[in-house]
């Protein structure tokens, strides 16, 4: 029983493999098995384990705790892994068949699968390492599977991108080591609260280079620019994948360390929030700009990835906890908008929005279900945007609420330029819609509405935190909603339609890759000087 | 001088060389020579991994370093030196007799000095016989850059290419002064789901 | 063995990286850096007079060998990213006829 997480690692690892190795199409099924399996093997786990998380840590080959590679859960490894199997299985439903093409792919997608659950329990600096590789060279096959011009070349800036930071992240895994002997994160987390070695030039080197690595791979404000490229022109399935779960593993990572360099006397809060206001703005202002609708959402996810830091760089629990629940919240109504958005440009074969017009009169329940994801990303309340807005909302001051608020202003104007497609005549004859596809949209509304309105037993049952003070509706969030929902009109209407020369001059700013590395540079230099140089004065 | 420290001065000169080369690495030109100089920096690296009492990675970084990864830059780099054209109009704007002189040839050879790239020009009967509605097929799935036809009605020159590809974007300011040649791009397929 | 000189190598690297002109130029620049990154931890590691971490050397008085395994998992996974990068790179100019990042990154969406 103690050795289920290597089992939730290795079953889709192998499955993969048979399926790619035996290429009989039968053998496709084998995908829906084994996540089954994982799924049953996850809550039992749970059930077990869920009253005493010490139990869970083991360390294989049966060596020393403190010296051997280790696998360890807790409440929050725990909500990943859930929430990464949801999507899993939402993203396998979506893209199944058993076509050859598609068989290679369900490789690819397994397989990531299982690195990813590796990812989330590891106990092991250096294990974290190779499984943060390993995310990276899948995504980025992933990525190029389209086999469009477009995304060999978003893969290849992805990877190019990606390796340089995470080169960064084993230099300071490097550093650790020359410091503390140790790359385990127990003994560090014990090490680092009980000496003042934290204290050192070296220890605080080896803290900017890690948080550079992790800047990179969960697009934070300088670095994101290989995310629009990304997840614009990846599959539909894959885009979903990516948003949702896979740029949620950066953040996973950002909390490890913070909770690892918990006892030492880093100022880090401030710097994290303004980095993640910035995110949020920078991508919000973009996403209202955009013309392509894959585009809109991946500049959202960035936006919303700010959002998150907003909660998660704070040392308040409760705006920890509302940065977290964001971060689920998120993975849920961003999948759904991208699968939906997939079938959309499947049906309609364009991506720009302008040549979109009535989505409505030809697929109802679709429209339906994307204007579901749509209430819930602008935060209407009712849906679980609103709630882990709110949360993150109380722990802020006065200033800093005006920057959520432009934010959300932002996201109301872009989705309300995006509802567009919506109206209009019925251009369509008739839509060639698979019904198997509708199946995973569905069913993240019906999540996403469950979130919203049962978030105090969930939220306590999940996180341990008390949300009871958070009403899912009433007269007066619905006007404030509302409100913004005019001003965001006002705003699309009168600036964003008429297409002046500096909104023009946004939607076209693309950044070089050497800019690209240029502002990585910069990005740790700052670190730098804000980490290191700053506290010797 | 006793062994230890000469030891010593070894590995100084050795990370000074190593120096030297990463800097020819960065600022060298031609790519060709730069695989050179990588197999001699993995060489100098595996000897230095030697002076600091790690003989094991010293020989996966021979192995990976100096065999397999050079290896695999050759094949990609010579893979990228090539601009294929399959010559389907079988008369002398392109052959004359034997000989490649023509006009069609002098343009083509002129794009491909520009962008340092060797001519293949290939008049393959099995690729020829082809149907033109596969030619769209042709240019993407193999690695065929550039069709020369004829059109029998206009008796024009056609070049067809792939919309992306920079030297066809060239081609086309190449031939705006040629009224008896046109240029016909593919676009990329549409996307899938 | 100086550290600083390797670490010198490392920067040149990610020099190497910001200013390349085309994606081999930048996959030559990851492999420095790998490179460099690799030979600062097994310095690291290493002390004077210490022995090699093989058995049947003197067991008593060796370096340390936990540097060492880890350094040659970095090895093949470099080489490995390294592969795929250039696999991918034969791609990009298959299609739009040059590596250079300028041309490649420039194009608009779609052609």
């Amino acid at each position: 029983m103690i050795f289920v997480p290597v089992y939730l690692v290795f079953v889709p690892i192998l499955a993969a493999m048979i399926i790619f190795l035996f290429q009989k199409p039968k053998m496709a099924y084998l995908a829906l098995v084994a996540q089954g399996v994982v799924t049953v093997l996850a809550v039992w786990y749970f059930l077990t384990f869920r009253d005493d998380y010490s139990q869970t840590f083991f360390t294989f080959g049966g060596w020393n705790n403190l010296i051997g590679i280790g696998f360890r859960n807790d409440a929050i490894s725990i909500s990943f892994l859930f929430l990464s199997i949801f999507i899993w299985w939402m993203v396998l439903i979506y893209t199944f068949n058993a076509k050859k093409d598609t068989r290679n792919f369900l490789f690819f997608l397994l397989f990531l699968e299982g690195v990813f659950f590796g990812l989330i329990q590891t106990n092991d600096l250096f294990n974290m390492f190779v499984f943060i590789e390993l995310t990276t060279i899948l995504v980025s096959i992933l990525v190029a599977y389209e086999k469009a011009g477009d995304s060999f070349r978003a893969a290849i800036y992805y990877l190019l991108l990606n390796t340089a930071g995470v080169l960064a992240f084993l230099l300071g895994i490097i550093l650790l080591y020359y410091s503390f002997g140790n790359i385990n994160i127990n003994q560090i987390t014990t090490m680092i609260a009980s000496s003042d070695l934290s204290e050192t030039t070296t220890v605080r080197f080896a803290y900017v280079l890690l948080m550079s690595g992790i800047a990179v791979k969960s697009a934070m404000f300088p670095l994101f620019t290989w995310l629009p490229r990304a997840h614009a022109v990846a599959k539909s399935g894959v885009s979903a994948l990516l948003s949702g779960i896979v740029v949620k593993g950066g953040l996973y990572l950002f909390i490890r360390i913070s909770l690892m360099f918990a006892a030492a006397p880093y100022d880090t809060s401030m710097f994290f929030f303004a980095i993640g206001a910035t995110t949020a703005i920078v991508g919000v202002m973009f996403a209202m700009t955009q013309k392509d609708i894959k585009q809109i959402l991946a500049y959202h996810t960035v936006s919303q990835i700010g959002i998150m830091m907003m909660g998660l760089s704070s040392t308040d629990s409760l705006t920890f906890s509302g940065g977290l629940l964001h971060l689920y919240n998120h993975a849920l109504f961003k999948s759904l908008l991208f699968l939906g958005a997939g079938i959309i440009v499947n049906v309609y074969k364009t991506k720009n929005i302008k040549y979109i017009r009535g989505v409505f009169r030809a697929m109802p329940l679709l429209s339906i279900l994307m204007i579901v994801g749509m209430l819930s990303i602008s935060g209407s309340p009712l849906f679980n945007g609103f709630i882990s807005k709110s949360v993150i909302k109380y722990g802020l001051t006065d200033a800093q609420y005006w920057l959520l608020q432009i934010v959300n202003l932002g996201t109301a104007t872009s989705f309300l330029k995006m509802s567009q497609i919506f109206f209009g005549p019925r251009t369509l004859s008739y839509p060639l819609v698979r019904k198997r596809e509708y199946l995973p949209v569905a069913l993240l509304a019906v999540a996403c509405l469950t979130m919203g309105v049962l978030h105090v037993p969930i939220a306590d049952f999940v996180l341990d935190v008390d949300l009871a003070k958070f009403k899912p509706i009433s007269l007066q969030y619905v006007f404030e909603y509302g409100l913004m929902l005019g001003a965001g009109f006002l705003l699309y209407k009168y600036v964003i339609d008429k297409d002046y020369k500096p909104v023009q001059w946004i939607r076209n700013f693309r950044i070089s890759f050497e800019t690209a590395n240029y502002m990585f540079l910069l990005y740790f230099t700052v670190m730098i000087g804000v980490f290191v140089v700053y506290p010797m004065l | 001088m006793d062994g230890a420290t000469m030891i010593e001065w070894t590995a100084y000169a050795l990370q000074g060389i190593l120096i030297l080369l990463a800097i020819a690495i960065v600022l060298h030109k031609n790519n060709g020579t730069i695989i050179i100089l990588i197999a001699s920096f993995s060489l100098v690296t595996a000897s230095l991994y030697i002076i600091n009492n790690a003989p094991d990675v010293a020989i996966a970084e021979i192995a990976i370093g100096s065999a397999i990864i050079p290896l695999i830059y050759v094949i990609s780099i010579s893979r990228q030196r090539e601009f294929i054209v399959l010559d389907r109009a079988m008369d002398e704007f392109i052959f004359i007799g034997d000989e490649l002189a023509g006009i069609g040839y002098v343009l083509l050879h002129r794009l491909a000095e520009y962008y340092h790239l060797e001519l293949n020009i290939t008049n393959d009967p099995g690729l020829c016989s082809l149907d033109e509605a596969m030619d769209r097929m042709l240019c993407e799935k193999t690695n065929v850059d550039l069709i020369v036809a004829k059109d029998e009605e206009t008796g024009k020159y056609v070049f067809k290419g792939k919309r992306s590809s920079t030297l066809m974007k060239k081609l086309q300011q190449m031939t705006q002064p040629f009224d008896n040649i046109e240029v016909i791009l593919f676009k990329d397929s549409e996307f899938g789901g | 063995m100086n550290p600083l000189l390797t670490f010198i190598v490392v920067l040149i690297g990610f020099y190497g990286l910001a200013t390349s002109k085309n994606i081999i130029k930048s996959v030559f620049s990851v492999t420095i850096i790998e490179s460099g990154i690799i030979l600062l931890f097994l310095n690291l590691g290493n002390f004077e007079g210490g022995g090699i971490p093989i058995v049947g050397e003197s067991l008593t008085n060796i370096v340390d060998p936990l540097p060492q395994a880890l350094m040659i998992t970095t090895i093949v996974i470099g080489s490995t990213v390294t592969a795929l990068a250039l696999m991918l790179s034969i791609k990009v100019f298959h299609h739009y006829g040059t590596v250079e990042w300028a041309e490649v990154l420039g194009r608009k969406d779609g052609e």
